[in-house]
């Protein structure tokens, strides 16, 4: 089968806002999600994983690598290129309070990529769909933003995103600012449309208990490059990454029997800067398996087994 | 039983607002030992932040303490001057918010924001006494070369390790209560379980008794004593942390156990038992019992009379409120 998104040796880097220092947000990743799947890209903050989100979109300019969207490269960036991926590809942010225009009806919000898209007749003709598509009246498209709770503010985003019918959404940590019970509500809603419309999303998240619940394939960030990538199942039966195990056995559980049995890899240190990432594997600083070789040789990520693939020497 | 180092009884605070007054709490009673920890649990607009406020004297304006006492150590708080308050707060209790970037001074060194509360509350006579005692304590909450970093300001330094300053500057002068409001939350997970770890230290080396305000079951799960569990501003259930969130009762507290995405869950996948509806704002509370339009096992009675909260089985001071509580769980 054919890859939806197909990103190869992706590579963003920023200008320092002081020096001439260079900001390694992205370095050197390739990943690719087939239709109809959703990848999640996990890892701490600053890790890269919003950038790439972005890169995907085109609402950045890599610094270098490939991102084709079935099979055309959207690296020239011509306007009509952008057109077509802008109806194929859509974006939900994390915060719902702010990607919304508050003195705009939501009804207008919602159906706007359609009206860019120049489409719209259809933007009236679809808007009651797409309310009751993600659980809400109809009735309510005439309301402001600040009339909504948190929750079903990030519907409305759901909703937004999905007026124009795409392939692909990314979520870029979708649910981290609802509570537990609405929390439930909305993943349970990205489920049912992602079965009901063969969607495919790059679910972004720090959170490896929500990201078990949702996705095919993970792919685990740190520090702007990955380090162990395989399908679900296999990430939290055997992840074999030190990082993916820490990450793993920091998760709390709430019951209490589990939680206080819990091992936990306690990490040394702190995340290191992007602007001066070390040398040779960029965890090896916080890896408490650390060898000599780790210092000089970068680890590639090389496939170990059936799509499990690992960046580590000693794995 | 130990005698209790804050004793909240039946506190009521409400929101003033140009049409009339608003509940926020309704009737909470909670209390907490020397060297307990006691979590506070609930979702948004639940309540809790504003009962940790209402304790601290530190209502934002229009809110105020309508009824109830609260006692730290045998002192009424409700009623007390804003002097008096002003020199427990800091001394006596210290409170911890979630984002410590905004709590900390931009403009003046990590030390010296320590040192100031431990000039402020007699701790320390002297600057150079205040000084050394601010390394002692950025040691304690383990920040690394901490003779170094006390010369930081904020910006230079990572948000768990901002929380960490804000940790050594709450138990500076060993305070006899000590509140984490989602202390954690804004943390990644991995140095999220760091903190907790400094801050449960931080507790069992001063004896504090500890509240913790927080919507992640999972860190009231590995450090609480006992929870209450709030909804709507009122408690709806509470008990040992070993027998509410086993075996939850109140049908709220079940739900909010079933509905969190779990690693160690059978399967991946699946639909997750989710709530139905959503939690109601202040001002907006249902009749009867607040939780019956998104329970499962409301009745006519539920949506009438509001239930009391009783004891509950066997468990050491274990009560719930609900008409109807579970008595197993599946």
């Amino acid at each position: 089968m054919t890859a939806l998104l197909e990103v190869e040796h992706l590579t963003k880097h920023f200008a320092a806002r002081r020096g001439d220092g260079v900001v390694h947000a992205v370095d050197d990743i390739s990943f690719a999600i087939a239709p109809g799947e959703t990848l999640a890209l996990v890892g701490e903050s600053g890790c890269g994983k919003s950038t790439t989100g972005r890169l995907v979109l085109a609402l950045l300019a890599p610094t270098a690598g490939a991102i084709r969207f079935d099979g055309a490269d959207i690296a020239g960036r011509s306007p009509r290129a952008l057109h077509d991926l802008r109806r194929r590809a859509q974006i939900v942010f994390q915060d719902p309070y702010a990607s919304f225009d508050p003195r705009r009806r939501v009804g207008d919000s919602v159906v706007e990529p359609l009206v860019a898209q120049g489409r719209r007749a259809e933007a009236h003709a679809r808007r009651d769909e797409l309310f009751t598509m993600v659980g809400l009246d109809p009735a309510a498209a005439h309301r402001y933003p600040h009339e909504f709770s948190g929750g079903q503010r990030q519907r409305l985003a759901i909703a937004r995103a999905l007026s124009v019918q795409p392939d692909l959404v990314v979520l870029d940590e979708p649910v981290s600012a609802l509570d537990v019970s609405i929390q439930a509500q909305v993943l349970n809603l990205l489920a049912d449309l992602r079965k009901e419309l063969g969607l495919a999303f790059l679910f972004i998240s720090h959170d490896l208990a929500v990201v078990r619940h949702v996705a095919d394939h993970v792919a685990v960030m740190h520090l702007g490059e990955l380090v162990e990538t395989a399908p679900a199942v296999d990430l939290y039966a055997n992840p074999r990454h030190p990082y993916t195990r820490a990450l793993l056995s920091a998760v709390p559980d709430p019951d209490p029997a589990v939680e206080r049995a819990r091992r936990r890899i306690v990490l040394e240190g702190e995340l290191p800067s992007p602007l001066d990432p070390p040398s040779g594997c960029r965890f090896r600083t916080r890896c408490w398996q650390a060898v000599d070789r780790c210092t000089t040789e970068v680890p590639p990520l090389r496939d170990l087994a059936s799509g499990h693939a690992v960046a580590c020497h000693l794995a | 039983m130990k005698e209790a180092v804050l004793d909240v009884v039946d506190l009521g605070v409400v929101w003033q607002h140009r049409r009339g007054e608003v509940a926020i709490l309704d009737g909470v009673s909670l209390s907490i030992a020397a060297g307990e920890t006691v979590a506070l649990v609930g979702e948004s607009g639940a309540g809790k932040s504003m009962f940790a406020l209402a304790v601290m004297g530190l209502l934002p304006d229009g809110m105020r303490v309508a009824r109830g006492t609260i006692a730290l150590d045998g002192d009424e708080l409700v009623g007390a001057t804003p002097p008096a308050i002003r020199a427990k707060r800091g001394g006596q209790m210290s409170m911890i918010f979630q984002d410590p970037s905004s709590s900390l001074h931009p403009a003046f060194r990590v030390g010296d924001q320590i040192a100031e509360t431990l000039r402020t509350h007699g701790t320390c006579a002297t600057k150079a006494d205040a000084r050394a005692r601010a390394v002692e304590l950025l040691r304690l909450v383990g920040i690394p070369q901490p003779d170094a970093r006390v010369r930081d300001y904020p910006h230079q330094l990572s948000g768990g390790m901002r929380q960490r300053v804000m940790i050594a500057m709450a138990i500076a002068n060993d305070p006899q209560l000590l509140i984490a409001d989602e202390a954690t939350t804004a943390l990644d997970v991995t140095v999220q379980a760091q903190v907790l770890d400094v801050l449960r230290g931080a507790q069992q080396r001063t004896g504090a008794a500890l509240l913790l305000v927080t919507h992640d079951l999972g860190v009231v799960a590995g450090i609480a004593d006992r929870v209450v569990v709030l909804y709507a501003g009122r408690v709806v259930e509470e008990g040992t942390v070993a027998e509410v969130l086993a075996a939850p009762s109140h049908p709220y507290t079940l739900g909010l156990m079933r509905a969190v995405p779990r690693l160690t869950a059978i399967g991946t996948g699946g639909v997750l038992p989710a709530i139905s509806g959503q939690p109601p704002n202040p001002g907006a509370w249902p009749s009867g019992c607040v939780f019956h339009p998104r329970c499962e096992l409301a009745d006519e009675r539920c949506e009438v009379e509001a239930p009391v909260l009783t004891p509950f089985g066997s468990g050491d001071r274990r009560a719930v409120a609900c008409h109807h509580p579970v008595t197993e769980t599946s």
